[in-house]
């Protein structure tokens, strides 16, 4: 049996060590465009603004990883196309590479602005090794920049090239920074945040232009204004990498569509992580849900299945951490809840940096925005993802109370949702 | 994992003395003297929690999960599970602090350590000779360090 991965992150990585959990020996391959062993590209904000540990990398796995798993890497290697007949890969230099079962892992790429100037020297999006090193390099020699997008990556982005002395602005098209996962409260303390340390925020702004000649001098914004920058990084969001699937039975909807086992409607083809449609559980929706920990876990179910041992997937959240300036922020499942049936209850103290909101729907905890103080944030997102009737703990988890003995009573009771083993444990 | 070993309790002998906090608060400080570490800058952090909900007491930590979300969730390849012993040991040395292990821990068993931009849980006191120090501090023997069938016979009447 051939396993052949294309992509080399989250899900790829979740994939291997699940396919090596039960067969050692078949072949494995992993084709990824990017030269590198498999790295975090979450972290390459956290090298730019220099919180790794020192002496730490961004290496996902040890250096014997491929050896210890007995996988052959092809790095640096693009597949560009998939033929479904004859069961094969086609890689950049026209090598064909046979699989029995495929998973597509491409994950997906910055989503252009469409703004003219795109292409200019200095302009980059910020997601790969390639890009954190663009960057480093770009740094050296510019003294402004302007970070387009308010969301984690766009703000991460700008507290590294605050890091590195670039005098920074961030330009958000809403009105308050992470306006797709936090109230205009949260985004306010966070861009009052940002303005004390430095960095200035400037909201309801569009670009219209990115200026210069060959390199970017700067941007000029819808509303007449320009900031002068040598370096614009775009954090629109990102677009899935589904060209592989085009001219083939997969079908695509935005991103790739799977089942519950992660399988394509291509016999023996899979998709995970950032390129994959899944089921939002809380929302109750299908959508892309481009997040770490759901990735790995797509990842995994899809090896699982790929080896045929039938594993289902019990469908994604949306779940975004992060920290700036020292100040924790977690947001998951629905925080801005849109028509009726929700319930919701939030509480800032400003002077002390805390903020959280949790939003209901019925018996359902279904959103939750925790700043300054992110203990216990798991117990929440547990009751989200498995869809309990919490209204016998409701009043707590309100005031604020989650620690899991809250939820003990909840195991007893409804026993089904709480099917593993770790909660048989903790009860009599 | 039939035979992993990690530390259970049973509720019914604990009375929420919380020694096992401050023992394991010790064993984790640089100087493992109670004295001393009282006062250590940072302070030293406990991975076991005592929660007392209506009258019941729980020591609630790192359950060293066959499906660790923590795992899954780590972005800096920090968290390990190895599947011999079943342990789950956050690596500090790759930790950057992203807290999306405490996200998603269903226990709370993961904790942001904010002083050291760690994230902080039972390490099942990797390294001491005596064991986790919980167990060796419960003075009505509510914590064993054990495997499953261990735990199950254990918990019997």
């Amino acid at each position: 049996m051939n396993y052949v991965i294309i992509g080399n992150s989250a899900a790829a990585v979740g994939a291997i060590e699940a396919i090596r959990e039960v067969d050692t020996e078949s072949s494995l391959i992993v084709i990824s465009a990017e030269p590198e062993s498999a790295y975090s590209r979450a972290l390459i904000s956290y090298e730019l603004a220099g919180w790794l540990p020192q002496g730490a990398n961004l290496e996902l796995r040890s250096s014997s990883f491929y050896k210890e798993k007995n996988v052959q890497p092809m790095l640096g290697r693009r597949a560009i196309g998939l033929d479904t007949t004859t069961k094969v890969v086609v890689l950049d230099d026209g090598e064909a590479v046979p699989y029995d079962r495929l998973l597509l892992a491409t994950g997906g790429s910055p989503q252009k602005t469409g703004v003219p100037g795109e292409e200019k020297l200095g302009v980059f999006g910020f997601r790969t090794y390639g890009d954190l090193i663009a960057i480093h390099q770009a740094v050296k020699n510019a003294r402004q920049a302007v970070v387009l997008g308010g969301g984690c990556i766009g703000l991460q982005a700008a507290s590294g090239l605050h890091h590195h002395k670039v005098e920074t602005t961030i330009a958000i098209a809403s009105d308050h920074p992470l306006s797709q996962i936090a109230d205009a409260e949260c985004g306010d303390f966070f861009q009052a945040l940002f303005e004390k340390n430095g960095i200035a925020v400037k909201t309801g702004l569009q670009p219209v232009e990115f200026t210069g000649a060959d390199s970017v001098e700067g941007v000029r914004f819808y509303d007449g204004t320009s900031v002068p920058a040598q370096i614009v990084i775009t954090g629109k969001g990102v677009a899935p990498n589904v060209e592989l699937a085009q001219g083939t039975l997969i079908r695509v909807d935005r991103g790739i569509l799977v089942n519950d086992h992660m399988a394509t409607d291509e016999a023996g083809i899979y998709a995970a992580g950032d390129v994959a449609v899944t089921w939002d559980r809380v929302a109750c929706q299908s959508t892309i849900n481009a997040v770490w920990p759901g990735a790995y876990q797509q990842g995994r179910v899809a090896g699982f299945n790929m080896i045929g041992v039938q594993r289902r997937y019990d469908g994604s959240m949306r779940l975004n951490a992060a920290e700036f300036f020292g100040v924790p922020f977690i947001s998951m499942g629905i925080v801005k809840p849109k028509g009726e049936g929700y319930e919701t209850h939030s509480r800032m103290l400003k002077e002390k940096g805390l903020y959280w909101k949790l939003v209901f729907q019925g018996n359902l905890l279904v959103g939750a925005v925790l700043m300054g103080k992110v203990e216990g944030a798991g117990v929440l997102s547990n009751l989200m993802r498995k869809r309990v009737d919490v209204s016998t703990i409701k009043d707590d988890l309100i005031a604020g109370r989650s620690d899991f003995a809250r939820v003990l009573p909840l195991v007893k009771v409804q026993s089904e949702a709480f099917g593993e083993t770790e909660y048989r444990e903790l009860i009599q | 994992m039939r035979n992993s070993r990690k530390v259970y309790a049973r509720p019914d002998l604990c009375t929420g003395c919380r020694s096992c906090e401050i023992a394991c608060a010790v064993e984790h400080s640089a100087s493992k003297e109670l004295l001393s570490a009282l006062f250590e800058s940072p302070p030293p952090r406990y991975r076991m929690d005592v929660q007392a909900v209506n009258g019941v007491k729980l020591p609630v930590n790192c359950r060293h999960c066959t499906e660790p979300d923590c795992l899954f969730a780590c972005k800096s390849g920090a968290i390990s599970k190895d599947l011999k012993t079943g342990e789950v040991q956050i690596n500090l040395a790759k930790c950057v602090g992203c807290w999306m292990c405490v996200m998603v821990c269903p226990f709370g068993a993961v904790s942001p350590d904010m002083d050291r931009a760690k994230a902080t849980k039972c390490d099942l006191c990797t390294g001491s000779a005596s064991g986790p120090a919980c167990v060796q501090s419960c003075p009505t023997k509510a914590l064993i360090y054990g495997n499953a069938d261990e735990f199950n016979a254990w918990r019997q009447p």
